[in-house]
């Protein structure tokens, strides 16, 4: 599954810890999320689009969706 | 740090908090453990003996509690670097303790039950050194 979790986080200075800090989850946590390593669980996933207030789909893609993107196209949900 | 990586950003505070409790009963378990077994072998028997098997078994099943309570409310990358463990302990132990007895058969020397033990919590925490190999990665703040 891909994200766009670093770019969102960036976009706002935000820190892994602060991002973590916020959740209630580790930092270690969302490295694994943001560099793919991991898939976080439903809840946490609507926890970080409620965070950004953006939705599920926003912030998370699967593999085969990004793969069907043209490059630099954005969805429209 | 832990395995030669950093875990100190794994754990939470509530994570950490779990952890001392478990660590708390579990050495607490393996003192009453030891001194049962040196005051049983040498000096105490019947009633009080029992009550110092008895002990030791409370002492267990409030250790095993205070893990699962650190693993239900366990940070779920922790959570899943600790399954993870406990899948491959789980795993070699079945495989040895099934395995071993027919090796017996062919000869292999005779082995205590608690061998077993030995295989799980060794490949416990190979498991969980995999785990935190796979999805722990060192640094990368941004």
């Amino acid at each position: 599954m891909n994200n766009r979790l670093r770019v969102l986080r960036a976009e706002r200075r935000w820190s892994q810890a602060d991002v973590a800090e916020q959740l209630g989850v580790s930092r270690q946590t969302i490295n694994a999320i943001e560099t793919g390593k991991y898939d976080p669980s439903l809840p946490l996933a609507f926890g970080i689009a409620r965070l950004f207030s953006l939705t599920i789909e926003d912030v998370f893609l699967p593999e085969k969706a990004a793969e069907d993107l043209p490059a630099g196209a954005h969805r429209v949900v | 740090m832990a395995f030669g990586i950093n875990c100190d950003t794994l754990y939470t505070e509530r994570d950490m908090s779990n952890l001392r409790r478990f660590q708390g009963f579990l050495i607490g378990w393996a003192a009453v453990l030891v001194t049962s077994i040196l005051l049983i072998d040498r000096w105490v028997a019947g009633v009080a003996a029992w009550a110092l098997v008895a002990l030791g078994i409370v002492l267990s099943l409030a250790t095993v509690r205070s893990y699962f309570v650190f693993l239900r409310e366990a940070d779920e990358l922790l959570r899943k670097v600790h399954v993870d463990g406990l899948a491959l302990g789980f795993g070699a132990g079945l495989v040895f303790s099934l395995g071993y007895r027919m090796l017996e058969r062919v000869g292999a020397p005779r082995l205590d039950v608690s061998d077993s033990a030995v295989v799980m919590m060794t490949f416990f925490a190979i498991g969980q050194w995999i785990g935190l190999r796979r999805y722990v990665a060192p640094g990368d703040e941004a």
